[in-house]
């Protein structure tokens, strides 16, 4: 994936092809292609952060314990196993997890009902609504409808990995799943209602 | 749904209003949290260790050069002033075997000697210190030991001093000697002729008698109209106090883990896989009152009270290969010892480590560790330092040996233990509470020091701290003495 930066000192755009070559770059620590790296992934991470914070403030420390975390790590990056959009991306995810285990988050998904299971919904209303708008609604999920729905649906985590990285039985990860489908699209029906009103 | 909401979230272009934009604030602080770029320092502490070394040889040389060849440094003339005036016998080690039964009387000769014995060639000798001229002559006569002298040529006036060198037993010899053809040279004399760096002595075959010299320098120096050379600071510090003195001071020391790479000294560890990381942030607070007993010039005993207050700050990230052995890092106990102090005593709380459920750990899978550890040392020594001292110029110089009695309060923060697994943690929460100890201990101390003496009585000193026992701890020190004569 191409990808480049402007050279605030100079205005020159400077374009590189390699992202391999930017990462060993990043790793051995040269500014320029660790800037480089951040401004070709900064949105990403930045919409990941937003989804899994409750607020603003909570997503933006989200994003700066993520991207520390991320060049901590750069040099376990193999590109072999996975893209870099991908691992980089759970490494947000994980840097989430850490900082809303702060607020004791495996006890309000554990004690959720198990039994609750409802079908995908695939309604054309929702495609007037924005990301930045579905991003506002996801955040205000609770936490335990949140952290499923992001893991499950965008990140694209299987029901058992979730369970793990949670530490909650397989059965509440799916059951949190629905409960945050069923929630968010009343969420969006009242956006959209509000919007004509 | 899911599809949709997919879809729109996947749209990582900036949006005009700019919600999924990043503050440039955040980049800024996550900045200063990203691994440091390694320095190599490694080489610049050889060479600074090889150039420490190298001037320490030079100056242990050059010192001991300087002494055979100018034997009458000031230093040495309170030692001339306890020899006897009426004794005059040369005292040299270095002269021939037939100096032994050199007398007072035979040492200096002037005028003319015995036509058989002697037929002088000058060869001009420069000495380091006072240029003096050393004439040897041996060259017509060395075929006869017996008849050989030595003879000393005061160019400046004329007069010519013969030292009898080789061993006297026949007639000629005598004649020679004898006192109605003798006259010693007067202080005086040499003074007016500055005669002690003009005095020219005969080379017997290959040896330069410079011992002969040094007699002679010796006994006129005990005239004090000869003493007209101010002496150096460093001579009347000595002189003033020949039976030795004390030295107080205050000194500052820096340890000098940059110079030791101490980063890299952590990740040489050989069971650390690529990739393992400390970043290490380190804060010392120091005050050295040094208190010096001097014994003589040469010896002295350093002591005093060090105090100082270390924080180093580690945040470590390490890679290592998961083997089955190590299953039992991950049962109720963890590692007992994440830091371990120099007689073991810290963290012997233990850290409870358990991994999330359903995580598998396969032989040989790369674990990653990753935790912050704030360890702070309030350090109390008292140095016992022998040291040997020699000079130059204004400048002392000290070799030392000795040890540090330290009695040492070591506190670490509460640590947290993340364990990841391909990028994902596969652990719950491991916290190793705080701790703190305190140490009694002991390091011993190789020491290279150097003092310039602004005036008698105060000086600035410099010295490098080898700590034998554990080399990383080796510091430098600064400081400014004072001495009481």
């Amino acid at each position: 994936m191409p990808f480049g930066y402007i050279n605030n000192q100079t205005q020159e755009i400077i374009l590189i092809q390699d992202l391999d070559h930017i990462i060993t770059k990043s790793i051995e620590g040269n500014e320029s292609a660790q800037r480089s790296l951040y401004e070709g992934y900064r949105v990403k991470w930045f919409m990941t952060a937003m989804r899994y914070g409750k607020s603003k403030e909570q997503s933006e420390d989200i994003f700066q314990e993520g991207l520390i975390q991320i060049f901590k790590d750069l040099h376990q990056y193999n590109s072999k196993k996975s893209q870099f959009g991908t691992w980089s991306n759970r490494v947000i995810v994980h840097a989430a997890l850490r900082y809303l285990k702060k607020y004791a988050w495996q006890n309000s998904i554990k004690d959720q009902d198990e039994s609750l299971l409802i079908e995908d919904d695939q309604e054309t209303i929702f495609q007037k609504i924005s990301a930045k708008e579905i991003t506002q609604l996801i955040q205000k999920l609770p936490i335990g409808y949140r952290l499923v729905f992001n893991m499950y649906v965008i990140e694209g985590y299987k029901h058992n990995e979730i369970a793990t990285l949670l530490g909650i039985k397989e059965g509440t990860s799916k059951s949190q799943l629905a409960k945050a489908r069923k929630t968010l699209k009343k969420q969006i029906e009242l956006q959209l209602i509000h919007k004509h009103v | 749904m899911d599809d949709f909401i997919k879809k729109q979230l996947e749209d990582y272009s900036s949006q005009e209003d700019g919600w999924n934009v990043p503050s440039e604030k955040h980049w800024i602080a996550a900045k200063e949290h990203f691994p440091k770029k390694k320095k190599k320092r490694r080489p610049l502490f050889l060479i600074l260790s090889f150039l420490t070394v190298a001037a320490a040889m030079s100056l242990i040389l050059w010192t001991m050069t300087d002494k055979e060849h100018a034997p009458s440094t000031i230093a040495e003339t309170s030692e001339v002033n306890t020899i006897p005036r009426a004794t005059k016998s040369n005292t040299s080690a270095s002269r021939n075997q037939s100096d032994q039964e050199h007398t007072a009387e035979n040492e200096i000769i002037e005028g003319e000697t015995d036509k058989n014995e002697i037929e002088k060639t000058a060869v001009p000798v420069k000495t380091n210190e006072s240029k003096n001229i050393i004439t040897a002559d041996l060259s017509k006569n060395s075929t006869d030991p017996i008849e050989r002298n030595q003879e000393t040529t005061n160019h400046s006036n004329g007069t010519r001093v013969v030292v009898p060198q080789a061993e006297i037993s026949n007639s000629k010899k005598s004649s020679m000697h004898d006192r109605n053809e003798t006259k010693e040279l007067s202080a005086s004399k040499i003074k007016t002729t500055n005669a002690l760096n003009s005095l020219s002595v005969p080379k017997p075959k290959s040896a330069i008698h410079l011992a002969s010299l040094e007699s002679i320098s010796k006994r006129y120096l005990q005239n004090e109209n000869s003493y007209e050379k101010p002496l150096p600071v460093l001579s009347t510090a000595i002189l003033a106090a020949p039976t030795g003195f004390y030295e107080i001071g205050l000194a500052r020391k820096n340890f000098l883990l940059n110079l030791l790479d101490f980063e890299a000294s952590l990740t040489e560890d050989e069971e650390l896989e690529q990739g393992s990381s400390f970043v290490v942030d380190r804060s010392l607070i120091n005050a050295n009152l040094v208190l010096n007993k001097y014994f003589n010039r040469r010896w002295s005993l350093s002591t005093g009270l060090h105090v100082s207050r270390l924080k180093i700050g580690i945040d470590a990230s390490i890679n290592t290969l998961f083997e089955n052995t190590d299953l039992d890092m991950f049962s109720v106990n963890g590692p007992d010892e994440l830091i371990q102090s120099r007689n073991g005593g810290l963290s012997q709380t233990g850290l409870e480590i358990e991994l999330i459920e359903g995580v598998e750990l396969m032989d040989k899978d790369v674990l990653n560790f990753q935790f912050d550890i704030d360890l702070r040392v309030i350090a109390f020594e008292i140095p016992l330092i022998f040291n040997y001292h020699f000079y130059k110029s204004n400048f002392e110089f000290a070799l030392g040996v000795g040890l540090h009695l330290e009695y040492l309060l070591v506190s670490q923060n509460e640590i947290e233990v993340f364990i990841f697994k391909d990028s994902e943690q596969i652990n719950l929460e491991a916290i190793q509470a705080a701790d703190s100890e305190r140490i009694l201990d002991h390091s011993y101390y190789l020491k290279f020091g150097t003092k310039y003496l602004i005036n008698e009585n105060i000086n600035l000193g410099l010295s490098l701290n080898g700590n034998l026992t554990e080399f990383i701890f080796s510091f430098a020190e600064a400081g400014l003495y004072y001495r009481f004569h």
